[in-house]
Parts: structure tokens; C-alpha cells; sequence
């Protein structure tokens, strides 16, 4: 099975540990930082799992329905 | 009972505190201690010469006796009172209390006063914990930086192979994480401090920039010719403490900016002496916006003018209150205002003559527009802000064949009766 995640998240740091834990555990990592375009980013890459950082400035977790 | 016909009730009590029998007394002054017992039980009037031998004898004034239940002191009880459930037939008798127990009256006032004040600040306190955006974003920032710290913390213990580069790159994001998270806590923490007093407590972000502006007049003559920039002015400010405070400051301090760009100061003041104070031909003049020409005129202080602008949901964003004219700082302004007679107009523009309190002879021609707020964005209604400039009109000016209409600064501390806008009860007696 494919293991591909989308992490969604606006911090360097985070988004740099995260990727090396996951990638680690076999997981291809994509990452996206903009709020305002997460949930197109969703719905282009259609991936696995998404791991999304609630508080993202820009973005309303209202609207994510992909 | 009037507060002339306590006077009776003020004898008395003066001379219960003096130690003088009642008895003495009236032989003192001449008359039978029946009389003086009806005098006192404000069953006779009294004055003139009676009253002022009783004045001399008790060793006090004679207007000390009649005038001694203060206006403002029944005011405050009455507002004490306020919605606590007191009979309307002890109501009628403040006037009574108050001169007859006057320390009591007094403790009961200044008691009520804290009361409010304590409730004034818990009412802050919780607004800026429950709806802040400024402090909701500090606690994201702590939270955030410390679950980057825990992440990578983790790793470093975890791994007992991780490569050196790895090892390498995972130290330098804890240090630069953890030179964030102690920069960020220390915001924090300075935004709930509570350690200075009411003062600190009561003093949110806008708050601290209305001080600012306050504190310059409103007025930035260095910044609007360019010799200093916005961000500069605002490291220099030690009264701008929070971040928010700063970031709220230097936005308006831009907003200056490019104001003064497109209406220079010298420029505005030339064609005030040729256009007078109208609104309408000087925003034609310099081509500017109605609102922009309002925030110029405001900002000149020997004009003196007020002015208090507000967005789409009726939130005052920016308040610069003149005497006699006062913006709440707390709640919701009166809705009467013109400021929100305009709202959703833009380029529509309303003037009225107000007065805020029937009592005081001080009037105002008010100005409102609103403008639109960003760039428009298809199928969505245009945010607007609205701002109403405040211009005092002198007394020996005003024009009584022109409507003068009655209005309040916020429901709480406004008397005007049968008001449709009324949300709240007043909590004025009548006598205001």
C-alpha cells in the first residue's frame, strides 16, 4: 500500500522533525504551509493521510470537505 | 420630602454628635423643646434667624443644615440601588437616608463605586481571555514552539543513530526553537501580567495605543514629513509595551502615512481658510475620501475635534474622545450615532447637530461617510468602515432654528427617555 501523507503545517521546524520521523517509518512526505490553499492541496494529491495543523493562519477548518 | 425640608433631620443629627440635649438646646435659642422636637422631626420649616442661632449653637454653617444631602451622593445611592430589588417607597426616601446617616450613605456610595469597578475589570479580564485574538495567537505561538522542541527533543534521545548532519540540523532547531519559546512566553506572560495594579489589568492592547495617540495628540508632524518612519516611532515608544499594542500602532501610524501623502498638512490648513470646515469640497479639493479627510482634520489639535470610526459589526476600532463628547471604552456606543447611520453607504454622508446630554449646553456637528475597506472580491459583500468626525460647536454659534438632536454616549450612563435604541436600562435617576 501506498503510505503517502500530506503535512500541512506553517512551522520550519516542525514540518523538518515530522518529515524525518515519517519518512523514516516508509512514509513519502509531501508538505504545504498555505492556509489559504490546503484544501485544493487535498484535493490535487489526494494522499493518505493528512496531518494538519488546526491553527494554520489563513485557514478555516470549517471549510475542509474534500 | 425635599432636601430643604431635612433640615430638621440635620439638627438632629448634629446634635446627637455635639452630646446636647435637646432641652439645652432650645433653651439655648430661645424656644420650647416641643417646638425643636417638631422642628426636628421636620414636622415645622425652619429659617431665618431660628435657623441661623440653631446654626450658631451647633457650630456649623446654616447652609451646612440645609443643603448637606449632595446631589451626587443620592445620585450614587440611587445607582446603588439599581435593579438590587429596593422598594420604590424606600427609594423615595434616599434623600431622607442621606441626611440623616451620612458616613453610612457615604460608605454605601464609595463601596458601590469599588463594586463597579471590580466588575469593570473582570469584565475585561474575561473578554481578553475569552474573544482575544492577540492572546489566542500568543498561546499558539508557546504551544507550537514547544511541541517542535518535544518533537525534535525526541528524536535526538530516541535515535541513538541518527546521522551527525541530522544531529547537527536537529540542535541548531531546538536552540533557535528555544530562544523563540522563551521570547514567546515572555510576551505572554507580559500580556497577563497583573502585577501592576488595576491600571496594567484594564490596559488591553488598544487601550495602550489609545494612550499613545493620546499622549502625541494625535498629531505625528516628524513622521507625516518623512523624517521618521512609523516602525522607528514605535521602538521609541515606552508606553507601547505588548507586540499587539506595537503592531495596532504602527498600522495606524502607516495609515497617517498615506493620508498625509495625499492631503499635506500645510495644505489642508490653506484651504481651511479659504473652504472653511466643509467637508464635501475639501475631499473634492484633494481628491480624497470623505473618512481621509475627517482623520486630517482630527488630527490637528487646535481644531479640537473628535473622531471615532468603527467597522461592519459596529466595534469601535479607533476613539479619540473630546470634553463633553465621550466614546465608551467599554460596550456599545449609542445607536443613534450618525456613525452608524452610514454604515453600508459609502459616499454617503450625514451631518447632525447633537447634544449628548440635555443638561449641558455643549453641542456638536456631527459628520459620518463610510468607505470601502479593500478591494472588492466577487460575490462578497465589500467590508466598510464608517467614521464620524466630532466638531464642538461654540455657544455664542449655535443656531436654535436648526434641529438639535438628543442623543448619548451608551445606554448605562445615557437619561434620555422612551428611546427606541435602548438596550439596557439607565442607571441615572431622573435628576440627571
Amino acid at each position: 500500500m501506498d503510505k503517502h501523507v500530506l503535512l500541512i503545517e506553517d512551522e520550519v521546524n516542525i514540518i523538518e522533525a515530522l518529515r524525518f520521523l515519517l519518512s523514516r517509518e516508509g512514509w513519502t512526505v509531501d508538505t504545504h504551509s498555505d492556509g489559504a490553499s490546503a484544501v485544493e492541496k487535498i484535493r490535487n494529491i489526494r494522499p493518505n493521510l493528512v496531518i494538519l495543523d488546526y491553527m494554520l493562519p489563513k485557514y478555516s477548518p470549517q471549510s475542509c470537505n474534500p | 420630602m425635599s432636601r430643604e425640608a431635612l433640615t430638621g433631620s440635620r439638627i438632629r443629627e448634629r446634635r446627637i454628635i455635639l452630646g446636647c440635649k435637646q432641652a439645652d438646646l432650645a433653651r439655648q435659642i430661645g424656644i420650647s423643646a416641643s417646638y425643636l422636637n417638631l422642628i426636628e422631626h421636620n414636622r415645622r420649616k425652619i429659617g431665618g434667624k431660628l435657623l441661623l442661632d440653631i446654626a450658631a449653637r451647633l457650630k456649623v454653617d446654616a447652609s451646612t443644615l440645609t443643603e448637606r444631602a449632595e446631589i451626587a451622593l443620592i445620585a450614587s445611592l440611587r445607582e446603588a440601588a439599581h435593579g438590587t430589588g429596593v422598594s420604590s417607597e424606600e427609594l423615595d426616601r434616599v434623600e431622607e437616608f442621606v441626611a440623616r446617616f451620612p458616613s453610612w450613605a457615604n460608605l454605601l456610595a464609595v463601596s458601590n463605586q469599588k463594586i463597579f469597578g471590580l466588575e469593570q475589570m473582570i469584565a475585561t479580564l474575561n473578554d481578553r481571555i475569552t474573544h482575544d485574538p492577540q492572546l489566542a495567537a500568543s498561546v499558539h505561538e508557546v504551544l507550537s514552539t514547544a511541541a517542535s522542541i518535544r518533537s525534535t527533543a525526541s528524536i535526538l534521545v530516541e535515535d541513538k543513530k541518527l546521522e551527525p548532519h541530522w544531529r547537527d540540523k536537529f540542535h541548531a532547531n531546538i536552540d533557535s526553537d528555544s530562544r523563540r519559546l522563551a521570547a514567546s512566553s515572555k510576551a505572554l506572560v507580559g500580556f497577563l501580567d497583573v502585577d501592576s495594579g488595576e491600571a496594567a489589568i484594564s490596559s488591553s492592547p488598544q487601550e495602550e495605543v489609545e494612550a499613545f495617540l493620546a499622549a502625541n495628540d494625535y498629531c505625528f508632524p516628524e513622521i507625516e514629513a518623512g523624517r521618521i518612519k512609523p516602525a522607528d516611532e514605535i521602538i521609541n515608544a515606552s508606553n507601547l509595551t505588548s507586540i499587539s499594542a506595537r503592531q495596532i500602532a504602527e498600522s495606524f501610524l502607516e495609515k497617517i502615512v498615506a493620508d498625509s501623502a495625499q492631503v499635506k498638512m500645510s495644505h489642508l490648513l490653506a484651504q481651511l481658510e479659504v473652504l472653511g470646515p466643509d467637508l464635501v469640497q475639501l475631499a473634492s479639493k484633494f481628491q480624497v475620501s470623505l473618512p481621509c479627510i475627517m482623520r486630517r482634520l482630527a488630527s490637528v489639535p487646535r481644531l479640537g475635534m473628535g473622531l471615532v470610526t468603527a467597522d461592519r459589526s459596529g466595534a469601535l476600532l479607533f476613539r479619540k474622545s473630546i470634553p463633553g463628547f465621550t466614546i465608551p471604552r467599554y460596550g456599545a456606543a449609542c445607536p443613534l450615532w450618525p456613525l452608524f447611520q452610514v454604515m453600508g453607504q459609502a459616499g454617503h454622508i450625514i451631518s447632525k447637530r447633537i447634544q449628548i446630554s440635555r443638561h449641558t449646553d455643549t453641542v456638536f456637528q456631527c459628520f459620518a461617510a463610510a468607505e470601502l475597506i479593500g478591494s472588492s472580491v466577487v460575490n462578497s459583500a465589500p467590508l466598510t468602515e464608517a467614521t464620524m468626525l466630532i466638531v464642538p460647536v461654540a455657544s455664542g454659534q449655535i443656531d436654535p432654528t436648526i434641529l438639535t438632536e438628543e442623543m448619548g454616549s451608551s445606554c448605562r450612563i445615557c437619561s434620555r427617555r422612551n428611546c427606541m435604541g435602548r438596550r439596557e436600562p439607565s442607571i441615572l435617576g431622573e435628576e440627571f
